[in-house]
């Protein structure tokens, strides 16, 4: 019920001097609850809750919410009270206050404000303002609501909104292939600068900024490459259904070993996590910085290996759009950028992927097919269909570039130069090892030489070169000189006492579950 | 010794997994508003905890971390204000499958850009087994365009081990050291 006493100003200076009774309708338990929450503490002064609608001066109602627009126009026809309105739309009508979202403290208050100035007449006009509060309110009333054509068509946002298909599907800058392409890789240790390579050292220090493998490959042209025509398209494999009949048994076979390869893939045990993590970051003993220059065994070049050709493969994918086929014979992977997707026929985990990363590939071993459009589409299906054989790309790169490290030191590190991470490797979906969370929230706070991180955490330097390999295979370091500069100096804040009990607590899970 | 209980906050639009990821996460039930809100209108209580997912984590001696959800589905932000008093870091949660998730990261890193700035954040990816794209490298040149740093993973909101992850990345962002 108005109270007696409100005076109505012009809204440059008017002021509500008793809250604005509101009777909350057509609103989601959950929203319904925070407005009362808000009108419960510091919306107080604007606004008090009514217990039905006849107490009320106004409606608040979410105009989103399913048949609230119908509802209200009922109820205005009926009683001719003013509203305020939530929506994500100007329901565009004068008896309407529009509070837009997202919804804001001061939002509300304005819309009360016009609507008291607007809306709310009194018969007895100030005045009443010297009743005593004991006196039966002055009669309120409100002007006769217009007719409200089409409000109800305001659309709604619990609509169930259709499901998204992959852009991938119908890109419309799909570059069109008639043929499929085929690179050839050239691999030579002489020509490791040239072509899909990993990063270089920095020539000076502070060093310029770091290309990384996938970066550099992005900016350079695969001068190691030959890109030409593919053979007759019946020759390119496509899909099994491409196969010729003659190899179909040996195929199915083929397949069968491969399933059960992926399948056979179960959670590590404790041991087997332990001889894991010895695959994927090696198990040298804290090696010296001297030692790590110089012993040439602990060195290696990611141009020379199967991971080269994986992200050769995943920079053409990345500018074609199309499907990229690496054939490594006897197995074929497809690099599909657009969907974020690897299709191996090797489990990444498996001892057979372990060998192909780590062993060397031979000259015209390994070659590269860019895919035609419908060529690319049929992968795609294939790609859906078999989920055993499909990985995240950005997992499967990270354990690549592990695998064909196993803890040695790429040819793009220079242990004297300062790193800074500028992304987080995404942790719940590639294969962790231990320190990595805690190397990459250290490398990201400031730069660190590959040394330095070893030290200040106390850790065998392998853990932090196997974070370097996976990182700079993913450009996930900073490549701006002026950022590393910047970050040079910062002291990272010390948050000991409950952030360290929290993150004990939940690493005492994580070790239990 | 008295304990100061700190809290984290979960945002992000609705059907992000806020409600999901706090209770996967928490030592209790999870506190769910939609129960609270018929109370909430029989007893018009002012100063409750309503209007918000709530769960806890303990760490023993009464000390507890209190996990915050803001609601999601109008964005009332003066809801934030008030939740994000307290608050340790912020865990931003996007739905991969809405249409424009490059908006929904910019309104609420904005929404929350002070708290951001003085404290940490923290990204969670959901819905990639339904919609595998935009990829998370998309999400960090996003996240870079607002000239913001956070660790961004993709999380299932109904796997502790995803949400603990999280979190422990929004720790160790606060503190490198922390469990040195």
């Amino acid at each position: 019920m108005l109270t007696p006493g409100r005076t109505l100003k012009n809204m440059g200076t008017f002021e509500l001097q008793h809250p604005l009774k509101v009777y909350l309708s057509d609103i989601s338990p959950h929203n319904q609850a925070i407005l009362e929450f808000f009108i419960g503490s510091t919306g107080g002064k604007t606004f008090s809750l009514a217990a039905t609608a006849a107490e009320a001066d106004v409606y608040i109602t979410d105009f989103d919410y399913p048949g609230s627009i119908a509802h209200w126009e009922t109820e205005h026809a009926r009683s001719a009270k003013p509203c305020i309105a939530l929506s994500i739309k100007d329901p565009d009508n004068p008896e309407i206050e529009w509070v837009p979202k997202p919804i804001t403290a001061q939002a509300l208050t304005i819309a009360a404000k016009k609507i008291a100035q607007q809306h709310i007449t009194h018969d007895q006009g100030d005045s009443a303002s010297s009743t005593p509060a004991t006196a039966i309110p002055p009669r309120k009333t409100f002007k006769r609501p217009p007719s409200l054509p089409g409000l109800s068509g305001t659309p709604s946002p619990f609509i169930k909104r259709p499901r998204i298909t992959t852009p991938a599907a119908h890109s419309p800058g799909l570059k069109q292939h008639a043929n499929p392409v085929i690179i050839e890789v050239h691999h030579d240790n002489t020509h490791h600068n040239a072509g899909v390579a990993i990063a270089e050292k920095p020539a000076t220090r502070p060093q310029k900024p770091e290309q990384t493998l996938h970066e550099q490959t992005d900016n350079k042209k695969l001068t190691g490459a030959k890109i030409k025509p593919a053979p007759a398209t019946g020759e390119h494999p496509k899909s099994n259904e491409r196969e010729d009949d003659q190899d179909n048994s040996q195929n199915k076979e083929k397949q069968q070993e491969q399933q059960k390869e992926h399948t056979d893939h179960q959670p590590l045990t404790g041991e087997q996590k332990q001889q894991r993590w010895k695959m994927l970051c090696g198990q040298h003993e804290n090696t010296s910085h001297s030692k790590l220059q110089q012993d040439e065994s602990l060195h290696y070049n990611g141009e020379n290996h199967f991971l080269g050709t994986l992200i050769a493969g995943l920079r053409l994918a990345k500018q074609t759009k199309q499907v990229i086929q690496i054939k490594y014979e006897p197995h074929q992977f497809y690099v599909c950028y657009d969907e974020y997707l690897v299709f191996s026929p090797l489990h990444p985990q498996s001892d057979a992927f372990a060998t192909l990363c780590f062993n060397k590939v031979k000259p015209g071993q390994i070659n590269l097919h860019i895919l035609s459009t419908p060529e690319s589409a049929d992968i795609r299906k294939r790609i859906h269909t078999d989920a055993n054989f499909t990985y995240d790309l950005e997992s499967f790169i990270w354990t690549s570039c592990l695998l064909t490290s196993q803890g040695r030191v790429p040819s793009s590190l220079d242990c004297e130069a300062p790193y800074l991470l500028k992304h987080w490797p995404n942790f719940t979906r590639i294969e962790n090892f231990p320190f990595a969370m805690k190397i990459a929230a250290r490398w990201q706070k400031k730069p660190y030489k590959v040394s330095d991180i070893s030290r200040e955490m106390n850790i065998p330097i392998r853990y932090v070169i196997a974070f370097y390999n996976g990182a700079a295979g993913l450009s996930l370091f900073e490549t701006d000189p002026a950022q590393i500069e910047q970050k040079s100096n910062v002291e990272p804040r010390k948050n000991k006492g409950l952030i360290a009990r929290l993150f004990g607590r939940l690493t005492k899970n994580e070790a239990t579950d | 010794m008295a304990h100061i209980n700190r809290k984290i906050i979960f945002t992000g639009p609705v059907g992000s997994g806020k409600t999901t990821a706090i209770n996967s996460i928490s030592d209790i039930d999870i506190v769910s508003t939609n129960q609270n809100a018929s109370d909430m209108t029989q007893k018009r209580k002012k100063d409750t905890t309503v209007a918000m997912d709530y769960g806890v984590i303990k760490l023993g001696n009464d000390e507890k971390v209190h996990l915050y959800g803001t609601p999601g589905q109008e964005r009332f932000d003066f809801m934030w204000s008030i939740l994000t008093k307290g608050g340790i870091g912020l865990v931003l949660l996007l739905d991969n499958t809405r249409k424009d998730s490059f908006n929904d990261m910019k309104f609420y890193t904005n929404s929350f850009r002070d708290f951001i700035e003085e404290h940490q954040m923290v990204i969670g990816i959901t819905q990639t087994d339904r919609q595998k794209t935009p990829s998370v490298a998309q999400y960090r040149e996003w996240l870079d365009e607002l000239g913001f740093e956070a660790p961004i993973f993709e999380v299932d909101a109904r796997k502790r081990e995803d949400i603990s992850l999280l979190l422990q990345g929004l720790l160790l962002s606060l503190d490198p050291g922390v469990a040195e």
